[in-house]
C-alpha cells in the first residue's frame, strides 16, 4: 500500500471510511429494524403496559439528541459492565437503540394504514387476531414502510457522523484526520461532503424510483 | 327451530343509540333482507350477527345457542358464517385462487392440493375460472365481488351475510353478482343480505326486514311489503329509492 | 474491578449556574436558528415554485445539498472550513448559519407543500365568487397554507432543538458543551449526561404540548 501513489492511498482510505459509514448505518438498520418491528407489535397490543412502555421508547429515543444518546451510552457502558468497550460498540449500541425507536413508529403507522377491512375480511374467513396479524396485515404494511424505511437509512447515515466525536472512524473522522494530517482543510471537507452528497442523494432518488413503483403494482 | 334468532338488542356508538330493541329470526335456508336508509343501523346489525361487532344489551342466539363473547368462542362462532362487503376487501398480494384457499388452509388445516380444488369448483361456480391466477388489481368490481362470494363459501359456512353486496358496483356488473346470488338462493343457502336494490329484494327475498333510526319498523312477505307498505317511513323510503 | 456503581446525583446538580447558562446559550441559538431559518425557507420556497430555470436550479441545489449532507460537517466547514479561507467566525455564529441553512433547506419544503396545498381549486373558487388577488391571498391562501405548515413547521423546531447540541463539537457553549464540561470536572459524566437527557426530554415534551395546544387554539374553526 505505501507505494502506491499517495493520491490512490488517500481515496483507498476514504472508500474505506465512507464503507465503514454504510456499513455501521446498515447494521444499525437491520438490528434496529427487528427490534422496531417487535415493539410496534407490542405498540399495538390490547395490552396497556406493553403499548405504554414501546410508546415511551420511542418518544425518549426519538425526542433526545442523538449525541447525547451517544454519550450516554459512551460513558455509562463501562460503568455497567466494568470493562472498556470499543468504540464500534458504543455507536453500535447507541445506534440501534436510537434506531429501534424510530423503527417501532414507523412500522406502528404502517401496520395502522392497512385498511380496517383486512381485519374485518380476515376475521370472517374464521382467523384469529394472530393469523389475521401476520397472514394478511404484516406483508401489506411491510410495502407501506419500505419508503419511510428508506428515508430512515438516509438520516442514520448522517447521524452516523456523530460517531467521529467519539474516535471512530468513519468518513466524518477520515476528513478530520486528512485535514489534520494534510493541513489541506477545504479539500478534506470537499471530498467528505461530496462523498456524503453523493451517497445520500443517490439512495433519495433510488427510494422515490421505488416509491413510484410500489404505487403502480 | 329458526337458525339464528335475535333477542332485543341494543347497541350504542358512545352516546348514539344504533340499535333499538331488535328481535328478529332466519330460518334455516332463508333469504332475508334487510332494507333502509344510511344510518339506519342495518350494517352494525349484520356485523354483530358474526360478532365483528359487541352488543350492549339482548341475546343472539345461533341454533338456539347464545353468544357469547370469549375469545375461544368468538373464534368458533365466525366460522359459522361467511361475510361479503361492499368494498370487497380481498387480499391485494394475492390471486383469486389464493384469496378462497388462505382460509381453508391457514384455519381449516386443510391440505393444499384438496383445498385447491374446493377453490377451483368455486370459481367455476362463479364463473370466474379464467381469472384463477389474477391478482385483484386485474378485476373489475363485480369479479372482486364473486371472489369474494366464492372466498366466503370455500369456509362452509352456515349463513352467509351480504353487507351491501353492489353499492360499490358499476350497474353493468351488478348483473353476475345478483346472478350468483339468485343461485345461492335458489340452492337454499341461508342469507340475510343488506342492500337497496329494490329489484333483487322483489325477485329473491323470501322476508323483508324494514329498519330505520335502529329498530324495525315493518317485517313481512317481500312481495307484499314492497306492494303495501303499513308504515309512512316505509312509504317514503320506497317512493325516496324509485324515484332515484 | 467489580462493584456496584453509586450514583452521585448532587454532584451534577451542584453546577446548576452553569447549566442554567447553557440552556440560556441553546435558547438564543434555537430561537435566531428558527427565524433565520424559515426566511432562508420562504426564499426557498418561492425558488423552488418559480418557473426562471435558474431560480428553480438554485432553490433545489441547495434544499438539495443541505439535507443530503451531516448538519456536522455543514458546521465543520462554517467553523473550520471558513478559518482556513482567512473569514473567522465565532462559534455561535458559524453554528448559527449552519444550523439555519440547515433548517432553511427543510422549511423550505415544508413550506412549499403548504402552497402546493392550496391549490388551484381554492383559488378558483375565490376568484370565481368577485375576490380580487390580494383579498384571495389574505383570505384564504394564508390561512389555509399556515394551517398546513403549523404540524411540520412544530416537528422542524423539535428538530433543531435536538440539533443544537451539534453546536457543542464546535465549542458553543450549550447544555451539551456545559454537560461534557462539568463530566469532566466531577468525574460524574455518566450521571451529568442522565441529568441533560432528561432536561432535553422534559423540553421536548412541554414544547409538543405547547404547540399542539397553539394549533388547536388558532386553528380552531369557527362554529
Amino acid at each position: 500500500m505505501e507505494n502506491q501513489p499517495v493520491v490512490i492511498q488517500y481515496i483507498v482510505f476514504f472508500a474505506k471510511a465512507a464503507g465503514v459509514t454504510l456499513g455501521i448505518s446498515a447494521l444499525s438498520l437491520a438490528v434496529g429494524s427487528v427490534i422496531g418491528f417487535g415493539f410496534s407489535l407490542m405498540r399495538i397490543s390490547k395490552q396497556r403496559i406493553l403499548s405504554l412502555l414501546t410508546f415511551a421508547y420511542a418518544e425518549i429515543f426519538r425526542g433526545t439528541p442523538i449525541l447525547v444518546q451517544l454519550f450516554l451510552v459512551y460513558f455509562g457502558l463501562p460503568i455497567v459492565f466494568h470493562i472498556n468497550v470499543s468504540a464500534f460498540t458504543t455507536v453500535a449500541v447507541s445506534m440501534i437503540l436510537y434506531t429501534a425507536g424510530y423503527m417501532t413508529e414507523i412500522f406502528r403507522a404502517a401496520i395502522q394504514a392497512v385498511d380496517r377491512g383486512q381485519w374485518d375480511a380476515s376475521y370472517t374467513i374464521g382467523m384469529t387476531y394472530t393469523q389475521a396479524l401476520f397472514k394478511v396485515v404484516v406483508p401489506q404494511a411491510m410495502r407501506i414502510a419500505v419508503p419511510p424505511t428508506l428515508g430512515q437509512f438516509i438520516s442514520i447515515l448522517k447521524d452516523s457522523s456523530l460517531a467521529s466525536i467519539i474516535g471512530f472512524m468513519e468518513l466524518t473522522k477520515a476528513g478530520m484526520a486528512v485535514r489534520a494530517r494534510t493541513s489541506s482543510t477545504l479539500l478534506a471537507f470537499t471530498i467528505v461532503t461530496c462523498l456524503y452528497f453523493v451517497i445520500c442523494y443517490g439512495l433519495s432518488i433510488a427510494s422515490r424510483r421505488v416509491e413510484l413503483r410500489l404505487k403502480k403494482a | 327451530m329458526p337458525i339464528l334468532r335475535t333477542e332485543k338488542l341494543d347497541k350504542y356508538y358512545d352516546k348514539l343509540h344504533v340499535l333499538k330493541n331488535v328481535s328478529f329470526s332466519v330460518e334455516r335456508g332463508e333469504t332475508l333482507i334487510i332494507l333502509g336508509p344510511s344510518g339506519s343501523g342495518k350494517s352494525t346489525l349484520l356485523r354483530c350477527l358474526n360478532q365483528l361487532e359487541r352488543i350492549d344489551g339482548g341475546t343472539i342466539y345461533f341454533e338456539e345457542q347464545p353468544f357469547t363473547y370469549d375469545r375461544r368462542s368468538v373464534y368458533r362462532n365466525r366460522r359459522n358464517f361467511g361475510m361479503i362487503f361492499q368494498s370487497f376487501n380481498l387480499f391485494p398480494q394475492k390471486t383469486a385462487l389464493e384469496n378462497i384457499t388462505l382460509g381453508p388452509i391457514t384455519v381449516g388445516k386443510v391440505p393444499r392440493a384438496e383445498a385447491e380444488r374446493e377453490a377451483l369448483a368455486l370459481l367455476e361456480k362463479v364463473k370466474l375460472l379464467d381469472k384463477t391466477h389474477a391478482y385483484p388489481a386485474k378485476l373489475s368490481g363485480g369479479q372482486q365481488q364473486r371472489v369474494a362470494i366464492a372466498r366466503a363459501l370455500a369456509m362452509h359456512p352456515k349463513v352467509l351475510l351480504f353487507d351491501e353486496p353492489t353499492s360499490a358496483l358499476d350497474p353493468e356488473t351488478i348483473g353476475d353478482v345478483l346472478e350468483v346470488m339468485r343461485k345461492l338462493a335458489l340452492e337454499k343457502t341461508t342469507m340475510i343480505v343488506v342492500t337497496h336494490e329494490l329489484g333483487f329484494a322483489r325477485e329473491i327475498g323470501e322476508r323483508i326486514i324494514f329498519m330505520d333510526a335502529g329498530e324495525i319498523v315493518e317485517e313481512g312477505l317481500s312481495q307484499e311489503l314492497l306492494a303495501r307498505p303499513k308504515s309512512a317511513r316505509l312509504s317514503a323510503f320506497l317512493d325516496a329509492v324509485l324515484h332515484k | 474491578m467489580r462493584g456496584s456503581y453509586t450514583f452521585d446525583f448532587m454532584a451534577v446538580l451542584r453546577y446548576w449556574p452553569e447549566l442554567l447558562q447553557g440552556a440560556y446559550v441553546a435558547a438564543t441559538l434555537i430561537i435566531f436558528t428558527f427565524i433565520l431559518g424559515t426566511v432562508f425557507g420562504i426564499f426557498g420556497a418561492i425558488g423552488r415554485i418559480s418557473r426562471r430555470r435558474t431560480v428553480y436550479a438554485v432553490s433545489t441545489f441547495y434544499v438539495e445539498l443541505f439535507r443530503n449532507t451531516p448538519l456536522l460537517v455543514q458546521m465543520y466547514i462554517f467553523y473550520y472550513g471558513l478559518d482556513a479561507l482567512s473569514i473567522n467566525l465565532s462559534a455561535f455564529t458559524a453554528a448559527l448559519l449552519a444550523m439555519s441553512l440547515n433548517s432553511g433547506a427543510y422549511e423550505t419544503e415544508i413550506i412549499r407543500g403548504g402552497i402546493i396545498a392550496v391549490g388551484k381549486g381554492q383559488l378558483e373558487a375565490a376568484f370565481s365568487i368577485g375576490m380580487t388577488y390580494t383579498q384571495t391571498l389574505r383570505k384564504v391562501v394564508i390561512p389555509y397554507a399556515l394551517q398546513v405548515i403549523f404540524p411540520p413547521l412544530g416537528n422542524q423546531f423539535i428538530g433543531i432543538i435536538l440539533g443544537s447540541s451539534v453546536a457543542s463539537v464546535i465549542t458553543v457553549p450549550e447544555i451539551t458543551y456545559v454537560a461534557l464540561n462539568i463530566g469532566s470536572r466531577s468525574y460524574r459524566d455518566f450521571e451529568t449526561f442522565l441529568v441533560i437527557w432528561v432536561i432535553y426530554l422534559v423540553l421536548n415534551l412541554i414544547l409538543s404540548a405547547l404547540f399542539k395546544l397553539t394549533g388547536r387554539i388558532a386553528f380552531q374553526p369557527i362554529l
